[in-house]
């Protein structure tokens, strides 16, 4: 692209007595993408769509000169590989029709969501990070309107997501969100770098985009919906139009919210959601309880911020106002 | 005494035949007559100032014929490879007119090769035009009582004794073409009670039972030709096709998605289709009816749907209807849909991933029955142009429990099925020649699913797989005139379905019978069992009339081809003729 020059590092932009969450905003236009997507047992079909239309997004994004170069890193959290050698080249391919590297990692452990996108982020030199799930497909604006909404000042921008829309609210003039969906979510890598990326010492699953969207927030950044940058994310209801949410969530759902509450300094919601689970919890949500007391008493929660650093929002037992 | 010897007669089928010649070739010119039989033909031609070659391998009809003054020739149409040089021998190898084989195909063991030789033959004779009649096996006299096991074979009529070949009108029309003969006209004889309306009092076969009624109506959807005794059809000589094409047609979709837009809402219909292209299975194809003739319309939806990726896109045909009203585009994409199945989605819908597979898979577990689905509901409001967002939800999507199970009585009252909730299998439309009614103004998919689910039953597979949005602007709320149009086309769909009988399903007895009950309890200044309401009544007085004058014209028809054979009929014909030229007829 005639203009572009190579990323500079930020040390040389420091003049002095600038604060220093401004030079975060100071990337060069276009940006590097990396699209990150973090797999647990996903099916080869279903990863092939994702990709095929993340690479469709990012090739769009490229001809309207909304971002300079994209990788694709995919971080294996599985058991076992799910991609063998032949089917991970044909990925590649895939990808590369598009115009857009792919790489695929076994990370030899299930790192959870949270620590397999600190994983992939850990060598990454793009400017932008796209945190995308495996069971998602990429409308072929999402990355061109995802960007663009990344004005001054914004560090993360989440993408609406369709059949079943987020019930976050968000200000219609500004955009301006709680926090933002690790469904679909991107982030300057700087502004990432700079909080520690996720929380992968406390979160597995769940809540670690709260927490970092939270983080993001007490730093000095904004975090925004998009809604006009679309993607579709499997999820589904059942023959009542109950969520069809597997198991694992609800463990992680109730230890999420036990660490969230701790970490922003809420003992009411702690006590209050501590006290549900005792009385009316289903199994998995009593071991997140149990799991929750074990590591209090070994010390590893974490470290309270006094006032939950004036972001954090608990209302109706959600991490934002819900607009239904 | 010869086999067959009828009379000729303007409604016969010689007539008719004779007729057809007229329109295709001036006179003069050798005629040939395949199979004449003891044909009445002979005469009529040669006054008209043909000559005539009768044709057949019946040698005492050739000699009744040949005492007559009719040439004759002896040609045994069974051994194909000898048809074509029998014939040049017998015309000298002179240019032919016309060939006319009349009742002679159906006696055929092989019609497609002796079709096959007979265009052969006419190249080399001067191409010339060939009239064929053909009994209709499918008439709806033999479907009827086929269905409750009887085929009485007759020696004279549509189940004559050496009748081997069976005709339907599709393979009249697919052998004829086939051979190489294209249609020019038909004059097919049609009668309402062929030679096979026997037993008359038999329930299927007499008019105004709700057994024949239905068949009948039932008949009367799959093809025109319910009622045709005779296929009388004139076809012209052409090239033959090189036989069947031999480029492997690609199997259908399973399933074929008609979205209807208008083009107005890009950002929606790009939520449509998203969802349609991370769908979990690509057996299926989505045809996208433009309802605008702009041209630059269906480039702009053609620019959309290609920044999809080529493995959707390629699966999206885009059509065009210009005019018309709501229902004429999704008529236009259930004539293009080449699946199993045919799904419709509004293009400010979206569906979960799993939609085309559980259409899919309710398919296979009930083939032939109209497969359907769980939509939630959600209530949004559109966002204008230069909103943050192109929509607003302001509900939690919601299943409504009391839609779990399709009741058809309850749907006779109310649509509790979204057009994005049920799929019709595509036979419907190709065999029953099922389409919307295109007079609705609205409601146009409720009048769709009752009319299916009537014949085809519904199965239910009690998964949510779509999301019905329901728009809520607070201005487009109900208005008085389209509440009337609601009112007047409820009505519409109710009394187009009260002229047929209806099936209903099993355990409708006893649904019907609580229902009465209900009605009664809620109205308990107990009136007796009221009478029928009236446009019921005269409705039933209108069919009864029609069945009547019905009867009455079929009686006429009987009479007419009784006088027409009538030797008295034939010989006033000269001086009906001077009456006709004087009234200016032709």
């Amino acid at each position: 692209m005639p203009g572009a020059s190579e990323p500079v590092p930020w040390t040389a932009l420091l003049p002095s007595g600038v604060d220093p969450p401004e030079i975060w905003n100071a990337v060069p236009s276009p940006p590097s993408l990396r699209v990150q997507i973090v797999l647990y047992r996903t099916p080869v079909d279903v990863l092939g769509r994702t990709v095929e239309s993340a690479s469709i997004a990012a090739r769009r994004a490229q001809d309207a000169g909304a971002v300079d170069s994209t990788v694709i890193a995919v971080g294996d959290s599985s058991s076992s590989p799910v991609l063998g050698e032949q089917q991970a080249r044909n990925l590649e391919a895939v990808a590369a029709s598009a115009g857009v590297r792919l790489t695929y990692a076994f990370f030899q452990g299930n790192l959870g969501s949270a620590g397999g996108s600190n994983r992939l982020a850990e060598d990454a030199e793009e400017d932008l990070l796209l945190v995308l799930n495996p069971d998602t497909y990429s409308s072929p604006d999402l990355v061109s309107r995802l960007v663009a909404a990344l004005e001054p000042g914004i560090a993360a921008v989440d993408a609406r997501q369709i059949p079943l829309e987020h019930p976050k609210a968000y200000d219609v003039s500004t955009g301006d969100t709680s926090w933002a969906s690790g469904a679909c979510m991107l982030i300057r890598r700087a502004a990432f770098e700079a909080v520690g990326g996720f929380d992968t010492a406390h979160f597995f699953l769940h809540c670690d985009d709260v927490d970092l969207s939270w983080r993001l927030r007490i730093d000095g950044h904004r975090v925004v919906t998009a809604p006009r940058a679309v993607v579709f994310h499997d999820k589904r209801l059942d023959a009542t139009g109950r969520s069809l949410a597997p198991e694992i969530e609800r463990y992680h759902g109730v230890l999420g919210r036990l660490l969230l509450a701790r970490r922003y300094d809420r003992p009411d919601i702690l006590e209050a959601t501590a006290s549900w689970v005792r009385s009316r919890g289903a199994d998995p949500q009593r071991r997140a309880l149990a799991e929750f007391e074990l590591r209090r008493d070994e010390g590893r929660l974490p470290e309270v911020i006094p006032e939950g650093g004036g972001v954090a929002t608990f209302v109706n037992g959600n991490y934002a106002l819900h607009r239904f | 005494m010869a086999r067959y010897a009828f009379q000729y007669g303007p409604s016969t089928t010689y007539g008719r035949a004779k007729r057809l010649l007229d329109t295709a070739i001036s006179p003069g010119g050798l005629v040939i007559d395949l199979g004449s039989g003891v044909s009445p033909l002979g005469p009529v031609l040669r006054e008209a100032g043909f000559d005539y070659l009768a044709v057949d391998n019946d040698r005492v009809a050739l000699e009744e014929l040949s005492v007559r003054g009719d040439k004759v020739a002896l040609v045994d149409l069974a051994v194909e490879d000898g048809i074509v040089s029998a014939l040049e021998s017998a015309t000298g190898g002179e240019p032919v007119a016309a060939i006319v084989a009349l009742d002679v195909i159906e006696h055929l063991l092989r019609p497609e090769a002796v079709l096959r030789e007979l265009h052969r033959f006419a190249e080399g004779a001067g191409m010339p035009p060939l009239i064929v009649s053909i009994p209709n096996v499918a008439h709806y006299d033999l479907a009827a009582k086929l269905l409750l096991g009887r085929w009485d074979v007759t020696e004279t009529g549509l189940l004559d004794v050496t009748h081997v070949s069976l005709f339907t009108g599709e393979r009249v029309e697919r052998v004829m073409s086939e051979a190489g003969w294209v249609e020019r006209g038909r004059d097919d004889l049609v009668l309402h009670h062929s030679d096979q309306h026997e037993p008359a009092n038999q329930p299927a076969l007499a008019p105004g039972t709700p057994l024949s009624t239905l068949l009948t109506w039932l008949r009367g959807q799959a093809d025109p030709y319910g009622r045709v005794n005779q296929f009388i059809r004139l076809y012209s000589w052409s090239p033959t096709l090189s036989g069947q094409s031999t480029a492997k047609e690609p199997s259908p979709p399973g399933v074929s998605v008609v979205v209807r837009t208008q083009g107005r809402r890009d950002d929606l219909l790009t939520d449509a289709l998203l969802s349609l292209a991370a769908q979990t299975t690509s057996d299926f194809e989505i045809v996208l009816v433009v309802h605008d003739p702009r041209p630059e319309m269906v480039h702009r939806l053609r620019g959309l749907v290609g920044s999809f990726a080529p493995s959707f896109s390629r699966r999206v045909r885009i059509l065009q209807v210009g005019h018309g009203g709501r229902a004429r585009p999704l008529n236009a994409g259930l004539e293009a849909a080449a699946g199993d199945l045919i799904a419709f989605l509004d293009d400010d819908d979206v569906v979960m991933a799993n939609w085309v597979e559980t259409i899919l898979d309710g398919g296979r577990e009930r083939p032939g029955h109209v497969v359907r689905l769980l939509t939630a509901d959600q209530k949004f409001v559109r966002g204008g142009a230069a909103a943050r967002a192109p929509l607003e939800p302001i509900s939690a999507p919601h299943v409504e429990v009391p839609r779990r199970r399709f009741d058809l009585i309850r749907h006779l009252a109310t649509n509790r099925t979204p057009i994005c909730s049920f799929a019709i299998p595509r036979r419907l439309v190709s065999d029953f020649g099922l389409r919307f009614r295109e007079d609705l103004p609205v409601l146009e998919d409720w009048d769709l699913l009752l009319r299916a689910s009537v014949i085809c039953g519904v199965h239910d597979t009690d998964t949510t797989a779509a999301l019905y949005r329901r728009w809520t602007d607070g201005s487009a709320s109900f208005d008085s005139e389209s509440r009337e149009a609601w009112r007047t086309a409820r009505a519409s769909v109710h009394m187009h379905l009260d002229r047929l009988p209806l099936l209903l399903p099993p355990g409708s007895v006893s649904r019907l019978v609580e229902l009465q009950a209900t009605a009664r309890k809620t109205s308990p200044a107990a009136k007796p069992a009221a009478p029928r309401p009236a446009p019921a009544a005269e409705l039933a007085e209108l069919s009864a009339r029609h069945a009547k004058l019905q009867q009455e014209n079929r009686m006429l028809e009987r009479r007419i081809g009784q006088l027409e054979t009538s030797t008295s009929w034939r010989l006033t014909a000269p001086i009906r003729w001077l009456l006709d030229r004087a009234r200016g007829r032709r």
